[in-house]
């Protein structure tokens, strides 16, 4: 879609041309169009639906790789997503390269060389989070075969083409020039954590651009395994043909040999991070603030901490997060918007951190002049959660809300294929747990989890923006430090 | 009523599409897709930037704000009452038209048409002086925020005003206009002639029964009478008339190339070919850009279906240090291959297709799809049948008359670390 037809909400307008001839607003009376049309004001009711779970047949290779089917009959697609929970963004970066340098030429099981390596022109789509690496391809039902052999070559039989690694150095969305960017939910982890992380940029690029090809292959050998891997297939395709398939191409794919002691990308990457494992985190006194002076608009985020995900308040949390923020109607784009009167958006995401934990992310916009009156504000409404119980409709709402957006991404191929990947990388919920889960929730649940997690006394805020002279007010509610760019 | 419904493959489970013109001229469009149970409905309006009068720019983004959050009946609490049936909701302003968006669980979806109702029938008359006052701060401060992304709230803005004369409806008004000066007179006279049944179409898709669901619509949106006012007719100006080629300087990470072509009127009938030439053209540039050459980090090819003039536009997000004038002679090196011979057409109908039936996979895209323009692709199964049929000489052809002439704008964004955050531009002389 055309970038400026795309949510133009990104509405601007130039500084050029002068004014035009002046409009007439004349207005017609009576103001509503609808002359004789009676003032129903009977609201309709509406009713809460479970996502459907998807039926899936699946088989598991002697190495463990796992082979997971959904047929879709009709849908004209085939959506194939390979998973990988070793490739994480963790304290390396390299699995992030090695994912992306996948890309760059492979051989076939004849022998010959696939590259550009693509099916009808569509290169696949290779994701490492920091829950794992995903690797996506949506094809046509005939092109499964081809499809399948392509994801093979490309996990098994790696070419790592020097010449083709070079735009793949520089393509890779998550390159070094963006690798701030890359850790930056990490790094406000590490913040609200008070655990101690650090990026060096020069040394990680430095280090990635001396990476030969043996170093490479050995990084594959250590990060993709079978025993760590699995394979999603969604689609036209009959589930005893997809493992059929799937054995075809991946039994032989059997455990490399362990890491050598002496390996040749050993600390290839590695960003600075503590030898030792984390610290716990430190229960702090007070609240924390990060001045960003990076941007000129600020923008602000609020960092709680989480519970994990297999606890008993992970899903009751989940719900949490969605009053809190996320709807027009939640407690804080009240507060923004129509208390503090701008707030377009006020977002809240729950997001795992591997090796630091689970964090509630809340991120909005606000002008520098009315910062510190926002703050103040987003934080009386967090405390006053604490205490107040959640409504019961308001609790409805937030599962219907849940299980309809549960729903929406089961209902396309490679929207489940993601959900099951999530799964699989331990980074969601079972689908008929998390329903189950659903029902069970009560308000008090969520005071609970709300009095638990919710401390703004201890809350770690983040602010980008130009806030200089917002300073001494922003000292008063907490330890300010700024960020060296 | 016109159906469609012939299934892709031979197992495909029949899902019902109708489309239907009601008697005030609201467009209807419902599509059945009954896998999970929920529905996504979209309204658009076809009042947007165009429609700003010169000195109240972001009018019809402001009348989106409050009609979003208000509603005659039930107020502010509108947004709840769906919040609270589980309903996502969300709108937008673009150059041609206005569009909210609504997904949730099938259950809710009587409430949402209802609520969709009193936006249509009812809003108007939900507004106060104070209310628009809220907005218009509301607004500044997502055009502010939009701003941020270095040069991306002004990139369209440099385009634009190299694209289109002044008196063009998509051309830049001066800045701010609305969020300083915008009065409740204001946003009345714009969603009394915008926000009419005659100028908006209704699509929804999802998890219900077509026919069923045509006459609950029919009976909520049919009785909404049209007002007696119209929106001022466009003035009916080209793009300029000679080749434009800008460059921007500013603090970009990587350094762009965008190239943009009209499309005559009379290619607009061919979109199963353009659409092919689309994923011809793509697949050329990335394996020549990017994939041989370690020019270009990503290609992308666009068409962009304006009301008031189509435009096929070529973006390339380059490597550092690369100059993007080499690049765009690379580039036109390509059409002129192309002009020739469409050596990728197997590959590239194929691609077309597969993007066509992931767009028909999920609900909201789809929903998206046929709101824009539902004439191609409504009934699926011949669009691809159509899509199936393009040959390498469609392509070729397609290409003779699109790219015979230099692109009406060429931009380059280059990388200057001194530069203001909003770019400086620079025109070239042709």
């Amino acid at each position: 879609m055309s970038p400026r037809l795309a949510w133009a909400s990104v509405l601007v307008a130039g500084a050029l041309g002068g004014c035009g001839t002046s409009t007439p607003f004349y207005v017609e009376q009576p103001l509503s169009p609808t002359k004789s049309l009676s003032d129903d004001a009977e609201l309709p009711a509406a009713r809460s639906e479970r996502a459907r779970p998807p039926q899936i047949v699946e088989s598991r290779l002697a190495s463990g790789m796992l082979g997971r089917v959904v047929e879709r009959p009709g849908s004209g697609l085939v959506s194939l997503l390979y998973v990988s929970s070793r490739a994480r963004l963790g304290v390396e970066y390299l699995p992030v390269f090695v994912g992306d340098a996948l890309l760059a030429g492979a051989y076939r099981e004849d022998g010959s060389v696939l590259y550009p390596v693509a099916v009808s022109g569509q290169s696949p789509a290779v994701h490492t989070g920091l829950s794992g690496t995903t690797i996506g391809l949506t094809c046509a039902p005939e092109q499964f075969d081809e499809a399948l052999s392509l994801l093979s070559a490309l996990l098994r039989r790696p070419a790592f083409n020097p010449t083709w690694l070079a735009p793949v150095r520089s393509r890779t969305p998550r390159d070094l020039l963006g690798i701030r960017r890359l850790y930056w939910d990490w790094y406000l982890a590490s913040e609200h954590g008070d655990q101690d992380f650090g990026i060096d940029e020069e040394s990680v690029a430095e280090s990635l651009a001396g990476l030969a090809q043996p170093a490479l292959e050995q990084a594959r050998l250590d990060l993709f395994r079978p025993e760590d891997s699995a394979l999603i297939v969604v689609g036209d395709v009959t589930s005893s043909r997809a493992l059929n398939a799937f054995q075809a191409k991946f039994a032989s794919w059997v455990d490399s040999p362990p890491k050598p002691s002496s390996d040749a990308h050993a600390g290839a990457s590695r960003l600075e991070a503590p030898e030792s494992a984390p610290p716990a985190k430190a229960q702090r006194a007070g609240r924390k603030i990060i001045v960003d002076i990076d941007q000129d608009y600020p923008r602000l985020t609020l960092i709680q901490d989480a519970p994990p995900l297999d606890s008993e308040d992970a899903v009751a949390f989940e719900l949490l997060s969605d009053i809190v923020a996320n709807t027009r109607s939640s407690s804080l784009m009240k507060t923004l918007r129509y208390k503090q009167t701008h707030a377009y958006y006020v977002g809240a995401r729950v997001v795992s951190v591997p090796e630091r934990g689970r964090y509630l992310f809340v991120e909005t916009a606000v002008p520098a002049q009315t910062l510190v009156s926002d703050v103040s504000a987003m934080l009386s409404t967090l405390s006053e959660l604490r205490t107040r119980p959640v409504a019961a409709d308001a609790l409805a709402g937030a599962k219907a809300r849940y299980s309809a957006l549960l729903a929406n991404q089961l209902s396309s191929g490679m929207g489940l294929a993601h959900y099951l990947a999530r799964v699989q990388l331990h980074d969601a919920r079972a689908i008929e747990d998390i329903q189950a889960r659903f029902a069970t929730t009560t308000p008090e649940d969520l005071r609970r989890v709300a009095a638990r997690y919710l401390d703004p006394a201890r809350a770690t805020l983040v602010v980008s923006g130009d806030v200089s002279a917002s300073m001494t007010a922003l000292k008063a509610l907490g330890e300010v430090t700024v960020m060296t760019p | 009523v016109w159906c469609a419904g012939e299934p892709a493959s031979a197992a495909r489970r029949v899902d019902k599409t109708l489309s239907r013109r009601l008697d005030n001229g609201l467009e209807v469009i419902l599509s059945e897709a009954r896998e999970q149970p929920v529905f996504s409905l979209d309204v658009r309006y076809r009042v947007g930037a165009r429609n700003d009068p010169r000195d109240l720019d972001e009018l019809a983004h402001l009348v989106e704000h409050l009609s979003f959050q208000y509603s005659r009946h039930i107020g502010r609490e509108g947004s709840e009452v769906s919040d609270l049936a589980g309903v996502m909701t969300n709108g937008s302003t673009g150059d041609d038209d206005t569009v909210f968006l609504n997904s949730g669980p099938a259950g809710a979806l009587s409430r949402v048409l209802w609520l969709e109702r009193q936006r249509m029938a009812f809003a108007l008359k939900s507004f106060s002086e104070a209310d628009v006052t809220t907005e218009r701060r509301t607004l500044d401060n997502e055009r502010s925020s939009m701003r941020v992304d270095r040069l991306g709230g002004m990139f369209w803005q440099f385009v634009d005003a190299a694209l289109y004369p002044a008196d063009h409806p998509y051309a830049p008004r001066p800045e701010r206009g609305c969020i300083l000066h915008c009065e409740l007179r204001h946003v009345q006279w714009l969603m009394q002639r915008g926000y009419r049944p005659d100028n908006a179409r209704l699509v929804v898709v999802g998890d219900f029964d077509a026919d069923a669901l045509l006459k609950d619509v029919t009976r909520l949106f049919g009785s909404i009478e049209n007002p007696g006012v119209r929106l001022p007719p466009l003035a009916d100006a080209p793009l300029h008339s000679a080749p434009q080629r800008i460059t921007i300087a500013a603090p970009v990470v990587r350094p762009r190339l965008h190239l943009f072509w009209d499309v005559p009127p009379p290619l607009h009938g061919k979109l199963a070919a353009l659409y092919v030439l689309d994923a011809e053209l793509e697949q050329l540039l990335k394996v020549a850009l990017v994939d041989s050459s370690a020019l270009a980090n990503e290609v992308d090819v666009e068409l962009n279906q304006l009301e008031l003039g189509w435009l096929w536009s070529v973006w390339v997000d380059l490597l550092p240090g690369i100059d993007p004038k080499f690049v765009e002679e690379r580039v036109l090196a390509q059409l002129a291959g192309l002009r020739q011979h469409a050596p990728n057409i197997d590959a590239a109908r194929q691609r077309a297709i597969t993007q066509l039936l992931e767009v028909w996979d999920t609900p909201g895209a789809r929903a998206r799809f046929l709101s824009r323009d539902p004439s191609f692709g409504i009934d699926h199964s011949r669009t691809i049948a159509e899509l199936r049929a393009v040959s390498a000489e469609d392509v070729s052809g397609l290409a003779r008359q699109l790219f015979r002439e230099k692109p009406a704008l060429s931009v380059h964004v280059r990388r200057a670390v001194d530069a203001p955050a909003r770019g400086e531009l620079y025109r070239e002389p042709e």
